[in-house]
């Protein structure tokens, strides 16, 4: 009788030992899954904060063409390619859900454009000490400043962000499931070249 | 028998590498602070704002600005910590307040109502800046940011004036946010530089408003119940003290030496102290000598101990008696709190800032 139940059960024994096993990996996987979801999310979340402060500054520079306007009519060309900048920089976006490398340097070259021609604007205003005068201007200035400001925070607390959802899934043993999940890394904003700064202008 | 203190090894050490220390540590009082280094004196003392570690302000100025802000504080749940400095390590201003108040927390953490200013006074550096946390941008949006700093700050300021340039700036910032938050302060409308329809009971400052004003005067619509600008008499340019910062390389050389020399004499002396030489057959042992206390020491006595060191050679024995030290009581005075800046605030106990963050508004004026 002993032997019976013995042999029974030992025979018992492996499938329990791969139901124990199944239960584990099921534990683990959805583990590293929320993990990765929660890290994902993060990261959409620092992405729309960097959105949030690039339309910031979108929405300055429609002021800020209609008072350099109203002194200095005859830089049409600067005027121009700075609202150029602004239209094509607007209609640049990304889903950050499937947002590639070269998605988003895309979308960091269109806001360095408009950068750049806000920085070639604010030289060329240099030649107009009434326009530097004049407190829309300088409001408008100290928004800009501002706004430069809080993007570059942005960026770089989006950076950290999605530092810290690359690293996980590239680590071992997460690498493996994120392959069979078909999680990407998340691209990096690149550091910007001076020129792309909209320069501090001195009000001495 | 000479009665000797009883050190013991670790005493003696402990002491001996204090005192190397203290000699060896330069002290430039005009390094270039990193976030870090920037010492945080809300910790020590819940009521103190202001790090001041250059000296910048003037210790009168410091404990005004205190009061103002421990009452907006109180009042409103603001809170503003103020930084001044020589000179920074790094060349962005804007970023390191950014970065110190989100190191510091300044503000409820959740409201995020924590204000940073920052005034560097290094001629390359020179700025106040403002940074805000993501509470205060409503109320406190870059430009009334920048226009405090340009009608209160900065005048004085340029005038090498920094304590009321500074003070005047905070009560203005205080009495703005008091208004937005519908809370009247009682002191800070009186370090306001002009006092035509305030209270003028507690002035501290009221300079006379000159006729020529060297500064274009603007409309303060937006900021409205603030006074006017001012001009100062002008004074004598500041004497520029400060060097450049460079400390010659042979100083180091030789700091890097003198320690290497006195950490050897250390190791040297240790050594012969805890060497015992048999005066019989004159074995080096190292010295473990066997402690008997025969009195314990209390309150009010000294205790009584006796060294047995034993030579390993021949196996002579000595015996010398120490003093062991009157017991201290933990309360008197308490030792060091760990830290180099307790402001002597009389039973103040130390406080922290409320966790809050800030997402790079404010505002900067270089000048």
């Amino acid at each position: 009788m002993n032997n019976n139940s013995s042999k029974s059960l030992m025979a018992f024994l492996p499938f329990a030992v791969i139901f124990l096993l199944c239960i584990f990996l099921l534990f683990w996987v959805k583990g590293i899954y929320n993990d990765m979801v929660v890290s994902d999310e993060q990261v959409k979340t620092a992405w729309s904060q960097v959105e949030n402060q690039y339309q910031r500054r979108l929405d300055l520079i429609p002021n800020l063409v209609n008072v350099v306007k109203g002194y200095a009519k005859h830089e049409k060309e600067t005027l121009e390619a700075v609202i150029n900048a602004r239209a094509k920089a607007t209609s640049t976006t990304i889903d950050p859900s499937n947002m590639t490398a070269g998605m988003l340097s895309q979308y960091q070259s269109a806001q360095g454009q408009l950068g750049g021609n806000l920085a070639r604007l604010m030289a060329v205003v240099e030649k107009y000490p009434d326009l530097k005068a004049d407190q829309r201007f300088r409001d408008l200035q100290v928004q800009l400043e501002g706004t430069e400001n809080r993007i570059a925070v942005e960026r770089k607390r989006f950076n950290e962000t999605a530092q810290n959802y690359n690293t996980f899934l590239r680590s071992f043993p997460n690498n493996i499931l994120a392959g069979l999940f078909g999680c990407e890394p998340k691209a990096y904003f690149s550091a910007d070249s001076g020129a792309n700064h909209a320069p501090t202008v001195d009000f001495n | 028998m000479p009665s000797l203190s009883c050190f013991t090894k670790k005493q003696f050490s402990i002491y001996l590498l204090a005192l190397v220390i203290c000699v060896f540590i330069p002290i430039n009082a005009h390094a270039a602070y990193t976030v870090k280094s920037v010492p945080n004196v809300q910790i020590q003392d819940a009521h103190n704002f202001v790090s001041n570690p250059d000296g910048i302000l003037s210790a009168e100025t410091v404990y005004n600005i205190n009061k103002l802000l421990v009452e907006l504080r109180q009042k409103t749940g603001i809170e503003i910590a103020i930084v001044a400095l020589d000179k920074l390590a790094t060349d962005d201003p804007r970023g390191f307040a950014t970065e110190l108040l989100n190191k510091w927390g300044v503000g409820q953490k959740g409201k995020d109502n924590g204000l940073l200013i920052l005034l560097v006074t290094a001629k390359e550096q020179r700025s106040v800046v403002f940074e805000t946390g993501y509470g205060l941008e409503g109320d406190l949006p870059d430009v009334s940011c920048y226009r405090i700093q340009q009608d209160y700050m900065l005048p004085p300021m340029r005038e090498g004036d920094y304590s009321t340039g500074m003070l005047h700036g905070v009560a203005a910032t205080a009495v703005h946010l008091a208004k937005a938050a519908g809370v009247t302060l009682e002191y800070a409308p009186g370090y306001l530089p002009n006092q035509t329809d305030q209270s003028a009971n507690q002035a501290f400052h009221a300079p006379e408003r000159s006729p020529n004003l060297a500064l274009p005067m603007h409309e303060l619509d937006e900021t409205e119940g603030l006074p006017g600008t001012y001009a100062m008499p002008a004074r004598p340019a500041p004497v520029d003290s400060y060097d450049d910062d460079a400390v010659p390389p042979w100083l180091v050389l030789a700091y890097v030496v003198g320690f290497v020399v006195v950490l050897c004499a250390i190791f040297f002396i240790r050594k012969k102290l805890t060497t015992f030489t048999c005066p019989k057959c004159g074995h080096k042992t190292p010295n473990q000598p066997v402690r008997n206390v025969l009195k314990m020491p209390t309150y009010s006595r000294t205790g009584l101990a006796e060294l047995i060191s034993t030579c390993a050679g021949c196996g002579y024995s000595t015996r010398r008696t120490c003093v062991i030290p009157r017991r201290q009581r933990s309360s008197s005075g308490g030792g060091s709190s760990g830290g180099g800046f307790s402001s002597g605030g009389s039973g103040s106990s130390g406080g922290s800032f409320g966790g809050g963050s800030s997402g790079g508004g404010g505002s900067i004026s270089r000048f």
